[in-house]
């Protein structure tokens, strides 16, 4: 029982933590589980597992607090939650949408959870069906929910969107082992980093645009009742649930995660929810809650083929089986075998971990709210600032916050035409997924294209996956016809 | 925290509050601001000031930055943090590792040249840095540095499911020169371990390109791909559940820990003057370092490589001890540099040949 | 809220995104691609997205100077204000590489605070003394990044 109550301590300590190094954009949770990992040495694995689930929850959920309020999402997986937390913030509902942020994250989070207890072996064996081909599918999949985005025109999103694969491909090529598309010059050997692109894309061309539209029109952040009505609550637990599936199933494949997660999430809730608190983009309740449970129920996912399989669903997991290893443990077949007691207690401190974020979150809430109803011009500078930071604190380089700087310049010129930016930044996320799981999958049939559509046509998951492509372009283009009629 | 409860009661008195507001970030709020920012400076003054006179002369008087190339929690990485945590009690300063990940190590392996070399930057990795030239990533190579320590390599093992046609390393080749192109190896890209190995196997393979040793892994057992070669410590649980079976252990010699596997050398020694190939990992330093700085790194890591835990983790670990350091280290980087830039440059995936660097072929 | 409607910049704006689109398509086309067949080269995504690209960037250029024939109201893009706090911002980059973070940090948001017009000298120097000072000693003492 002490021991618990031990447990339950270092998980809160981690939590708040967590949710901190979310907010901050720039810190992530990769980088401050792998600074725990360093100081945890010597701890028993049980404890040291402890923090470390509580950053991990509670940094997915941190992410969200800044994508609401001033639309720097704090972590990639919450990219999509600027799309409606944002507006809602404008409308000085930003303590409501991180309410609904909060409750949300903590149902998905439980219903993960729920999944990892119960579903490990199965979503294992899902998760190692998938073959190149299901992948590349699915990325293809990724690419055309990313056009519907479009708050202006299809083409505009299109454009970011591939201007962000394609910059996701400078760097050396997995495949060749060469550098492609780096122009001889050392500092593109390294890539695009996603968050440089983030910080960027959102922050400071936010703060670029407000100066533009000189707006010093200050939104009063409503204060009352943050907490989600429990009636509204139970109306959305069906979409809760969808959403959080659609994240577990995502965060079980390696390498794919919590943007994409959201953003499968965000476009599911788009398509099937009949009449949206308000229209989506412009601060739908919905819009939150699909992303946001998606995203957290993303981590149940990613730990299930961690657990099983030793192969990381994300960075995050990556960097805590390396804490395994430290421990003297690995990941594999072998560990749910001859240490049950550790998945028990992992299980554990996400539950305690995902208790501890709401109460925190909506303790958090006021503070936070507070911080940003300081008058626009006393709070953008220190935004700015906040933006190179934290570009810098990505690598210690300087060369990234020149990186994050050429993204500020080109945000704002994408928000004065209208381009969206969400798009670009998904795309710098799918833009090495596609290249890659499409060459792979052409290797390994060896450019047979009748090959692969024979192992198509006899795998369920490759089948399935066309299906739900075809479901959603029908019903894509569809909608235009129906709007022309009516 | 009596602001913070007042603030609450004018935020409820409507559009009054936005008025107190900018009073309470402007009055006396700074007051406390500064406050805080008094202390914490003199704070900052009173550590910086303090560490610094305290030992001036004796080598690490600040902490020493480990850069390790690769992405946390990979293998170098957990390298990098198990040796570096102790080798903290014989420095008796922290050694902070930092990752600077990106072109296949290559961006921490410039960003330890750029710094100064005074002993506070040093260099944990792998053995990329010997393809680096061949392959037109980067200019440098393992010349560029000095080495404190070499740790220890890994070990690739061809894996397949045990259900296989193949029982040992010879079925396999057979196979692939009976129908060259259809056998599927997974691999990690041309210069990772297992693209290696396949060329060192020198089959006509089909190799299908992953990102990582798990992805490889995932792929054998969802059948995806027929075979692959992977480190040791990624597979050994698979290998003992009976999930994956061993055809051969890329080495010269049988492992002592796994004597019933077939060593390739042994099986097929044509295939041993390319033997020991595999990971290694090592510490290393930037040229030009003062030698009493040298020395004392050499000094504390090697001690760290004795440690009983160090050598606990090795086994762990699934790796081989190698404790080498000076001239031997020279010489094991450039004879695998050698083997390795030229194996590249026959299987077709390096640009350019390594006789343009003066790379001798063994 | 009222839309606003962009005009001059537009056109030129979308030109440019045409003329990235082609310079990633040309040089996608000069991609080593080592000894791979066509289908799995290096060169296939970046060229088909890339193109994907120059088509959206062309139609939305034609749609702009649809745009631009029909509506009168302008809105100048190009301020001033937004151009000098830009320039400053650059200047802000630049002088990073050469000055302590902190000290060009700190210059920085001295200047920001005033541009804004968010507080009086005094306390803007003080505000940006602080923010500078609370977190580099938070990055650096927290989380171990070197300045």
């Amino acid at each position: 029982m002490e021991h618990l109550l031990y447990i339950a301590l270092l998980t809160a300590a981690g939590t708040l933590a967590g949710i901190l190094v979310g907010a901050i954009p720039g810190l992530s949770a990769t980088m401050a589980v792998a600074i725990l990992v360093s100081l945890t040495y010597g701890w028993d694995v049980t404890s040291a597992l402890a923090v470390i689930m509580g950053i991990y929850q509670g940094a997915v959920f941190g992410g969200s607090i800044t994508a609401c309020l001033i639309n720097i999402p704090g972590a990639p997986s919450s990219v999509i939650t600027t799309l409606d937390g944002y507006p809602l913030a404008k409308r000085g509902e930003g303590g409501i949408a991180i309410g609904w942020a909060c409750t949300e994250s903590f149902l998905g989070g439980l219903i993960g959870i729920l999944a990892l207890w119960i579903g490990t072996p199965l979503i294992a064996r899902i998760a190692i069906g998938f073959a190149p081909q299901d992948y590349f599918l699915l990325a293809v999949f990724g690419i055309l929910l990313v056009g519907s985005f479009a708050e202006g025109s299809f083409g505009k999103a299109m454009f970011t969107a591939s201007l962000g694969i394609v910059m996701g491909l400078i760097g050396l090529d997995l495949i060749t082992g060469m550098p492609r598309l780096t122009y001889g010059s050392d500092l593109l050997v390294k890539g695009v980093d996603l968050v440089t692109a983030i910080l960027g894309l959102f922050g400071l061309s936010e703060v670029l645009f407000q100066l533009y539209q000189n707006s010093s029109a200050h939104v009063i952040q409503k204060v009352g009742r943050v907490v989600p009505p429990l009636n509204l609550l139970v109306k959305y637990l069906p979409l809760t649930f969808r959403t959080s599936c659609i994240g577990i199933l995502i965060g079980a494949l390696p390498g794919v995660g919590g943007p994409i997660a959201s953003l499968m999430a965000y476009d599911h809730a788009k398509r099937t929810v009949k009449n949206p608190s308000r229209p989506f983009g412009e601060g739908a309740y919905e819009g939150v809650v699909a992303s946001e449970s998606a995203n957290n129920a993303a981590i149940g996912g990613a730990i299930i083929p961690m657990l099983t399989l030793g192969i990381p669903g994300d960075a995050v997991t990556a960097v805590i089986i390396g804490a395994f290893q430290i421990h003297g443990l690995r990941p594999g077949p072998m560990l749910m075998a001859e240490t049950p007691e550790l998945f028990n207690m992992i299980v554990l401190s996400l539950v305690f971990a995902t208790f501890f974020f709401l109460i925190f979150g909506i303790l958090l809430i006021k503070p936070f709210i507070k911080l940003v109803s300081i008058p626009q011009n006393i709070l953008l500078p220190p935004i700015i600032f906040i933006t190179v930071i934290g570009a810098y604190a990505i690598n210690s380089s300087l060369i990234d916050v020149a990186w994050m700087s050429f993204f500020g310049i080109l945000g704002f010129v994408f928000k004065l035409y209208k381009f969206p930016i969400p798009p670009m930044v998904l795309g710098l996320v799918l833009g090495p997924l596609i290249d890659e799981t499409f060459r792979r999958t052409m290797i390994s049939y060896r450019g047979n294209f009748g090959d692969l559509l024979g192992a198509i046509a006899v795998s369920p998951i490759s089948l399935s996956v066309v299906a739900l492509m075809g479901v959603t372009f029908y019903m894509m283009f569809r909608k235009p016809a129906k709007a022309k009629a009516g | 925290m009596t602001p913070v409860l007042d603030l609450q009661r004018m935020k409820t008195a409507g559009e009054f509050s936005q008025y107190k507001l900018l009073c309470f970030v402007k009055g006396f709020h700074m007051k406390k601001v500064f406050r805080v920012v008094s202390v914490l400076c003199s704070l900052t003054i009173l550590m910086t000031g303090g560490l610094t006179s305290a030992r001036a002369a004796d080598y690490p008087e600040r902490l020493i930055t480990a850069i390790v190339p690769f992405a946390p929690g990979g293998s170098t990485d957990i390298m990098a943090r198990t040796i570096a945590t102790l080798a903290e009690a014989h420095l008796k300063q922290s050694v902070v590792v930092k990752n600077v990940s990106g072109g296949n190590g290559s961006i921490g392996a410039k960003e330890a040249l750029d710094k100064k070399a005074d002993g506070y930057t040093i260099l944990i990795t792998a053995e990329n840095l010997a393809s680096y030239r061949v392959m037109g990533v980067s200019p440098l190579s393992f010349n560029d540095y000095d080495p404190i320590i070499l740790l220890a390599r890994g070990v690739p093992v061809i894996v397949t499911k045990p259900e296989s046609q193949w029982k040992t390393a010879n079925d396999l080749i057979k196979s692939t020169t009976q129908k060259p192109g259809e056998v599927k190896i997974a691999t990690t890209g041309p210069t990772g371990v297992s693209g290696i190995v396949a060329t060192i196997l020198g089959a006509k393979f089909n190799m299908v390109p992953f990102k990582s040793e798990g992805e490889i892994i995932t792929a054998v057992l969802g059948g995806h791909t027929d075979v692959a070669t992977v480190g040791l410590l990624s597979v050994a649980d698979y290998i003992k559940a009976g999930k994956l079976k061993v055809l051969a252990v890329v080495n010269d010699k049988k492992l002592p820990n796994h004597p019933d596997w077939a060593a390739l050398g042994e099986a097929m020694p044509e295939y041993n003057k390319h033997l020991p190939w595999g990971p290694f990992y090592g510490v290393w330093v930037k040229k030009g370092m003062p030698a009493d700085v040298v020395a004392k790194l050499k000094d504390s890591f090697s001690k760290a490589a004795d440690d009983p835990k160090f050598k606990e983790f090795v086994v762990k670990n699934e790796l081989l001890s190698m404790n080498v350091m000076g001239a031997d280290a020279l010489k094991f980087a450039n004879d695998f540099t050698s083997r390795t830039t030229w194996l590249l440059f026959d299987g077709g995936a390096a640009q350019k040949s390594p006789a343009e660097f003066g790379i001798p072929r063994l | 809220m009222k839309a606003v409607r962009y005009k001059s910049g537009e056109v030129e704006a979308n030109i440019l995104f045409l003329l990235v689109a082609m310079f990633f398509l040309t040089s996608s086309f000069f991609i080593d691609a080592g000894n791979y067949p066509a289908w799995s080269s290096a060169k296939i995504v970046p060229i088909l997205l890339s193109s994907v690209m120059a088509i959206c960037s062309a139609s939305s250029l034609m749609e702009a100077i649809r745009k631009r024939q029909v509506t009168k109201a302008t809105e100048n893009v190009f301020q001033v204000k937004v151009l000098t706090y830009i320039g400053v911002f650059f200047v802000y980059i630049g002088a990073l590489f050469l000055l302590p973070f902190w000290l060009a940090s700190a210059a920085f948001l001295l200047f920001s605070f005033l541009f804004w017009k968010s507080l009086p000298l005094v306390k803007a120097i003080v505000a940006s003394a602080a923010v500078v000072a609370v977190s580099l000693t938070l990055f650096s003492k927290v989380f171990y990044i070197t300045f």
